[in-house]
């Protein structure tokens, strides 16, 4: 049974992430709904926006979560592991090279973002493995130096790319949900749909590994293949996430943070609530981005890492 | 019930042989640094030996899921950090992960473990605020729920106060019926009192793999290097080291 107190907090929870999903929406240039030319508008460069913006906040804080749980380390996330400048790396080797790609549903960019952030969980989970002794500090050290590695590459390339690719990289570094029609949020719902499942149907191996992964392995959680499995979905939504939206940078780390402050640690509760919370603040943080500089966008990676760097600084000082 | 035969790993233990019995109380002693943690994590299937197998029931245990091992076997690690809040009877229900049974049965075997570690009154509190000595008594609680066979214990009372280490091995004694038992310790006051065997490692090497009433004074002396005084009090041996 669900006390009162609790059923309070998840109303209030979920109406402030619906009135900055709602608010999101209206945030920036207006339209008339009424009229049926701009209702055609505003429902694919906004409302696309818009979904876009809550699938990829979505993946990202529900990545975000799974990996502080997995590797019990409460400032992993899809970046400081370098998933995420993993996928950048892939993605932008891709818009260097020009590689087309004809398989339907997934672009060249979005391969090459997959293939960027397997190659990343493939270097970190290696460097875990070979240095067996202070796993959390070496997976987190080891994802940082991936980090600064694939970082260097990506402003290489963008340093040698001719004038229009260098600007189109350091663009989409930045992050931003530009779109114009339903095929993003159409390529994401997938990933969306895969990372909501594993998480929730691995919620209770999850709620005992936060105890550990000693006390998990004693009670018949298979440790090792659970966090391939992790790695590997995650990867691949953040991946997806990173060639639609480039690498935006602090929802993975501080949502999951702040929904874990309010429920209590119960995976199959916080995962949705790290969805919709992640969700909403990304739609909300763009819509920041729409109305900040009259006439202009800043791209959404800004916002969030504007909010999510001084986070970042409490965590670690409350550690 | 299980056996251990040339097992290797590192250079921390060096072609370890022995059985252990079921329905045996069996401790393993010897100085810091002389492998018995490995040793419990190796029969824990934690690490995977380098060579040599570990069998329980006749089956090497690297065949068996961690399930099954789980299903078969449980560890009570020195300490175990709560950080979140959870409740007893929630902890509790972790132990039926490696089963698949309904929610009363679970509920069920938890009632029924927290009344033989004398803690019923706990059930809704939060882990996080219970003493050591209490954790201690909720993880064997844990135990019992998980109803596997074999109990590995490592060190279990190395952070309990003498009143709360007294409890504890009470507790043991009750909760142990048809169970075998291997329990790491330093504490050969305790040990000498519930184990009914004693194996010895010295250097990663077993020295002594025999009944606790069959050990002396000079045994211990050759395992710690300390002196100690051994005395008979009914069926028992009291041990402590000469000062």
């Amino acid at each position: 049974m669900l006390s009162r107190k609790l059923i309070i907090k998840y109303i209030v929870f979920f109406s402030i992430c619906f009135v900055l999903f709602v608010a999101a929406l209206f945030m920036g240039e207006k339209y008339n709904l009424s009229d049926e030319r701009q209702l055609t508008i505003f429902l694919n460069l906004r409302l696309s926006r818009v979904i876009l913006g809550f699938l990829a906040g979505g993946i990202l804080a529900l990545a975000g979560l799974s990996f502080q749980t997995l590797f019990q380390n409460s400032l992993a996330s899809p970046f400081t592991l370098g998933i995420a400048s993993g996928a950048s790396l892939g993605a932008a080797v891709v818009m260097k090279t020009g590689f087309i790609w004809i398989i339907p549903g997934i672009s060249a960019l979005m391969a090459g973002s997959f293939a960027g952030a397997l190659l990343s969980v493939l270097f970190i989970y290696t460097i875990v493995n070979i240095k067996k002794s202070d796993r959390s500090y070496v997976l987190l050290l080891g994802g940082v130096a991936f980090n600064f590695f694939a970082s260097s590459i990506v402003l290489f390339l963008q340093y040698v790319g001719d004038l229009s690719v260098s600007f189109r990289l350091a663009r989409w570094t930045m992050g931003t949900l530009d779109s114009v029609d339903f095929i993003p949020v159409l390529r994401l719902i997938p990933f969306f749909l895969l990372i909501i499942s594993v998480s929730l149907y691995y919620y209770r191996e999850l709620d005992i590994l936060v105890f550990g992964e000693e006390l998990a392995a004693v009670r018949g959680v298979d440790v090792k293949s659970l966090e391939i499995k992790f790695f590997i979905i995650v990867s691949m939504a953040v991946g997806s996430v990173v060639s639609l939206c480039g690498p935006i940078a602090f929802v993975g780390l501080m949502v999951p943070h702040i929904v874990k402050q309010i429920f209590d640690i119960k995976h199959f509760s916080l995962s949705i609530a790290c969805i919709i919370a992640g969700g909403s603040f990304l739609v909300f943080c763009d819509g920041l981005s729409r109305i900040l500089i009259t006439g202009s966008q800043i791209p959404v990676g800004i916002i969030t890492s504007f909010l999510g760097a001084p986070f970042f600084l409490f965590l670690l000082l409350k550690k | 019930m299980i056996e251990v035969k040339n097992l290797n790993y590192l250079h921390i233990l060096k072609n370890l042989n022995f059985n252990i019995k079921e329905n045996s109380i069996t401790g393993i002693i010897g100085k810091n640094g002389s492998g018995k943690t490995t040793l419990l994590r190796l029969l824990a299937g934690f690490i995977k030996p380098e060579n040599g197998e570990i069998f329980l029931n006749g089956t090497n245990i690297i065949e068996f899921s961690t399930k099954h091992i789980a299903r078969n076997l449980v560890y009570i690690p020195q300490k175990i950090t709560i950080n979140y809040d959870i409740k007893v009877k929630e902890f509790l229900f972790f132990s039926r992960y490696a089963w698949a049974d309904s929610q009363k049965k679970s509920d069920n075997l938890i009632m029924e473990a927290l009344e033989k570690v004398d803690m019923k009154n706990y059930i809704n509190s939060n882990c996080r605020v219970l003493s050591g000595g209490e954790m201690a008594k909720i993880m064997l609680a844990s135990a019992i729920v998980q109803q596997s066979p074999v109990w590995v214990l490592d060190e279990p009372t190395a952070f309990l106060d003498p009143k709360s280490e007294v409890d504890f091995f009470k507790m043991l004694k009750k909760s142990v019926n048809n169970k075998t038992v291997i329990i790491v310790t330093h504490n050969l006051f305790h040990i000498f009192k519930t184990a009914t065997h004693i194996i010895s490692l010295k250097d990663g090497e077993v020295i002594y793999d025999k009944k606790t009433e069959l050990y002396n004074e000079n045994d211990l002396l050759n395992v710690y290097n300390v002196k100690f005084n051994m005395k008979k009090q009914g069926d028992k041996l009291i041990c402590y080291p000469e000062s």
